[in-house]
């Protein structure tokens, strides 16, 4: 069946792209605070990998995806040809103020640095020369996430579903690595996560719009933030953050 | 179902010679928030550090009836006046337990902070009851050089039972825009909220949070300090959202090495201690320790190695 093929379909080919794990912007470097909850015997098998996603993409997840779809929308507002780089940067400092941890808002500020240089190489665009003149220590890696999903045609709930996948596919990647998990069992894992990831991209795409900063998403979670601040002490790690 | 609205102010009386004072200009019990002026009991470290620089007024909120229970309204506004000071206690443990029809209960918390006042908010611990459903909202807005230190201890579920739901948002700003906006969802309907990400089953969680743009009395800011080294003369909020933080502002060793237990500073006035602890007891001596650490007067400890002039 060759389906109608007047509607325009949904981007597909630069979402793919921009969520691949091997997008040089380097966020192979970081597990998400996996390593940190290995090292504490919190984290031991597929089970216990599971929860943990689970509870990422519900918490950390789930506030990167709110932003990435803001982001991406005010990065369409404005001018044809500039960003609203006001409402982003107001975005930037509100998920400062949701990023309690030193470790985790230097993490993402780095991401967001180089998602940022590694876009303007790949596709330079005005929002992405706006969004770094606008914030020049660099934006948070949610709010370069969503403007870059912008430049690539992509709109918010596509934005916000990446933020999601990259909140899930890193830590899993990481545990495979360090647990020695068999990737056929991870990837089970992240199948079974696949409908809350949509539901919370839905969740974060409803509200990319109309509500204000300050009303967006704020879900917590205490034990990444412990996680990550004693992982930034260790003199030897093998990820990042 | 209850709707309870109480309000308390406080202003800086005017005082002759002498250290200035503190007088509650307002203090309207909403049954069943019923606030009670007290007596000052022995001193604390955190009362100590609130009444720095003028005498605090104690005020201690009371429950007049059991709960919240599902289905309440409650409403809190504490409004402390320019340069007075207020410690806000309560009496006892506050239980959710669920209402008739399945309603949540709300409990709303609107705090103003005007310049160079000071409110240390000491609630006691929350025990989020099997099939309770309930959220709680507090917002704080610091004026100019306002002084801010806010505990709360939540228990998910009482002894063997598992947790109801349970929703706590806290969001600070100050006038230099949102400092700290985070909300804790535990309960049924919070996915993976006991997994190794959030809570990790811990039965216990916790969170201090301290803004004092003012150094420690007899403080040499920067001193020492390997947080604030080579910047004399800070200024408070030197890290404005939006820009790179000081190298090295990042961890203090001390409490980072503590078990469940992490110090993390938000700006450069202003930290946050989160923990979380099998059991109350547990919880509130790591909170109690990490608070001790930022609080004590620096001049008490030259030793110390990570002074943290907040």
């Amino acid at each position: 069946m060759s389906g109608n093929r007047s509607a325009p379909a949904a981007p597909t080919a630069a979402l793919l792209m921009l969520a691949d794990g091997r997008f040089p912007a380097g966020g192979h470097a970081h597990s998400g605070g996996l390593e940190a909850a290995v090292a504490a015997g919190r984290v031991v098998d597929t089970t216990t990998l599971e929860a943990f996603l689970r509870g990422r993409a519900a918490t950390s997840g789930a506030t990167a995806a709110a932003f990435a779809a803001a982001a991406c929308t005010a990065a369409g507002s404005g001018s044809a040809k500039t960003a609203d780089t006001g409402r982003t940067a107001e975005l930037d400092t509100e998920y400062e103020a949701r990023t309690p941890a030193p470790a985790l808002r230097a993490a993402s500020r780095k991401l967001g640095r180089q998602l940022l240089r590694a876009a303007r190489t790949i596709r330079p665009a005005p929002a992405l020369d706006a969004l770094a003149a606008a914030l020049p220590a660099g934006p948070h890696q949610p709010v370069a996430l969503g403007t870059v999903a912008h430049t690539l045609g992509l709109g918010p709930h596509a934005a916000a579903a990446a933020a999601l996948h990259d909140a899930v596919t890193g830590p899993a990647t990481a545990a495979v690595r360090l647990l020695g998990l068999d990737p056929f069992a991870v990837h089970a894992v992240l199948a079974r996560l696949a409908p809350e990831l949509d539901r919370l991209a839905d969740a974060a795409d409803a509200h990319a719009a109309g509500t204000p900063a300050h009303a967006l998403a704020a879900p917590a979670a205490p034990l990444l933030d412990i996680f990550a601040e004693h992982h930034a002490t260790w003199e030897v790690r093998l990820f990042a953050s | 179902m209850t709707q309870g609205s109480a309000r308390l102010a406080t202003e800086r009386a005017a005082s002759g010679a002498g250290r200035p004072r503190t007088r509650i200009s307002a203090l309207r019990s909403g049954w069943p928030l019923m606030l009670r002026a007290t007596a000052a009991l022995a001193p604390t470290p955190v009362t100590v550090w609130a009444a720095r620089s003028t005498e605090a007024a104690r005020v201690h909120l009371a429950a007049g009836a059991a709960g919240p229970l599902g289905g309440d309204r409650l409403r809190l506004e504490v409004h402390v006046g320019g340069g007075s000071a207020l410690v806000l206690g309560e009496i006892a443990p506050t239980l959710l337990l669920p209402g008739p029809h399945g309603a949540e209960s709300r409990l709303d918390v609107r705090i103003h902070v005007e310049p160079d006042a000071t409110l240390a908010w000491l609630p006691e611990l929350v025990i989020a009851s099997r099939h309770c459903r309930h959220a709680t909202d507090v917002r704080v807005v610091l004026e100019s050089g306002a002084r801010l230190l806010l505990h709360e201890e939540v228990l998910f579920g009482r002894h063997g039972e598992p947790s109801g739901r349970y929703r706590q948002r806290i969001r600070v700003e100050t006038v230099h825009g949102p400092l700290y906006d985070q909300e804790l969802n535990a309960g049924p309907d919070a996915p993976g909220w006991d997994g190794p990400a959030v809570t990790a089953g811990h039965r216990a969680a916790g969170t201090v949070l301290v803004v004092d743009p003012l150094p420690a009395a007899g403080q040499d800011p920067g001193a020492g300090d390997t947080e604030g080294g080579g910047q004399p003369g800070r200024e408070p909020h030197r890290t404005r959202p939006g820009h790179a933080p000081r190298p090295g502002s990042r961890t203090c060793p001390t409490a980072a090495r503590e078990p469940g237990t992490a110090l993390m500073r938000l700006s450069p006035d202003s930290a946050l201690v989160s923990a979380l602890a099998p059991d109350t007891t547990t919880l509130r001596r790591r909170l109690d320790r990490a608070v001790a650490h930022l609080l004590r007067p620096h001049d008490q400890d030259p030793a110390a190695p990570e002074p943290l002039g907040v």
